[in-house]
């Protein structure tokens, strides 16, 4: 059944995705704990979008770890916008706005959390 | 500030204790590395609830990664309660980084408290929840167009449909759990399990799968919000997440194997004196 198969196709889909994306950020964390423990830079500080990309061309453990964070940060996402191309595939259109829906919500929370 | 090296540790150890027994408990880590870093770390209240927002994704996805390749997770449903909890996550993160540290110390204080009456009761243990009522089972086609499915359960060697009801219901209650989960920083899955297993006739299996693939989702949304309020502090946040999740995949792979009832009580009386510490600390009283 071509219904079934495709269920089990967004499945795999979805595993991948979370799988792949959940070894990469835990990399990222661990390396730049280490380096950070290594090289005794032991700074507590916060990170946004935009100074992570300072960290990591300064040279910086905490950009490294902040990559890392930020990866994960992105899996949900990321796994929304798999969903969605393969219901619309299905021409499952009621599930693709509803997924597209999630999706503008969070775009929405990176606006509102602008203060 | 600078950390200590053996604080690095700590938190990556304390992550650990966190994940595992979050798992064993069925309460996730959220609620217990919270206070752990509040009381014994002296992190603020919410640099706290952002470190574990992050730890929530990755016990989340790590999860789902497990769940979705069984076949339990309906993503469709998960999918459309999420618009619930999104809204509720957004609003719940708007909130907390507008309130003083003191107030949210107390909210989460008190959230503690049902939290650890239930443990006392036993009423979270796994298992102890009944599966989907006889009535919901049946292969009909009918599953495929709605928002039912059919899951495959080992216990009994069979495939059964189900259908989901009250809706409306459901979203209300994904609403609070998603509210929860941004103000708090922990899943909800607590209130969701139940609610989409009592309130919508949904299997325990399924709603436990399908609750996990939706906490990602709505953890994102409040992380972000905090992100950006300058709340997400990487030294904390990564050694946290790592032991949290490492943590939590033990703890999930052994929690069928341990009785949990004595571990429940322990932890209830804990999470008891923990509401107290926390309030106290939320007065200004304690501190050491």
């Amino acid at each position: 059944m071509s219904d079934q198969s495709s269920e089990r196709r967004e499945e795999i889909a979805v595993q991948r995705l979370l799988r792949g994306g959940l070894i990469l950020s835990s990399l990222l964390m661990a390396v730049g704990m280490i380096w950070a423990l290594v090289i005794s830079h032991l700074e507590s500080h916060a990170v946004s979008f935009r100074s992570v990309a300072h960290y990591v061309a300064t040279g910086h453990p905490s950009g490294v770890m902040g990559l890392g964070l930020f990866v994960l940060v992105a899996l949900p996402v990321a796994r929304i916008i798999v969903l969605v191309v393969d219901f619309a595939r299905e021409r499952d259109w009621r599930y693709a706005a509803v997924g597209l829906t999630v999706l503008g919500l969070l775009i929405l929370a990176v606006f509102l959390g602008r203060s | 500030m600078n950390l200590a090296p053996l604080t690095v540790w700590l938190l990556l150890f304390s992550g650990m204790g966190a994940g595992f027994f979050g798992a064993m408990l069925g309460i996730g880590g959220g609620v217990l590395i919270i206070p752990a870093l509040v009381l014994a770390f002296d992190v603020p209240i919410h640099v706290a609830v952002a470190a574990s927002l992050v730890a929530v994704i990755a016990t989340s996805s790590a999860a789902t990664s497990v769940y979705v390749a069984k076949g339990l997770t309906n993503m469709r449903l998960g999918m459309t309660l999420e618009l619930a909890t999104t809204v509720g996550g957004i609003t719940g993160g708007l909130l907390a980084t507008r309130l003083p540290a003191t107030t949210l110390l107390i909210v989460f204080a008190m959230f503690l408290v049902p939290i650890a009456i239930l443990l006392l009761r036993g009423r979270a243990e796994r298992g102890d929840v009944v599966e989907a009522p006889a009535a919901a089972r049946g292969r009909s086609d009918e599953t495929r167009r709605g928002l039912g499915g059919v899951y495959y359960n080992p216990r009994t060697d069979e495939f059964l449909a189900y259908r989901t009801s009250r809706l409306p219901l459901g979203m209300g209650l994904s609403l609070v759990a998603g509210g929860l989960s941004g103000l708090l920083g922990v899943g909800g899955g607590i209130l969701k399990v139940p609610a989409m297993n009592l309130a919508m006739g949904i299997p325990i299996r399924v709603a436990a799968a399908t609750s996990n693939f939706m906490i990602g989702v709505t953890a994102a949304a409040s992380l972000v919000i905090y992100i950006q309020r300058g709340f997400l502090d990487p030294l904390i946040a990564a050694p946290v997440a790592l032991g949290v999740t490492a943590g939590a995949l033990v703890g999930t792979v052994a929690s069928p194997k341990v009785s949990s009832a004595l571990l429940a009580r322990i932890f209830g009386v804990l999470l008891l004196i923990v509401a107290v510490q926390t309030l106290l600390r939320a007065l200004g009283v304690g501190r050491v």
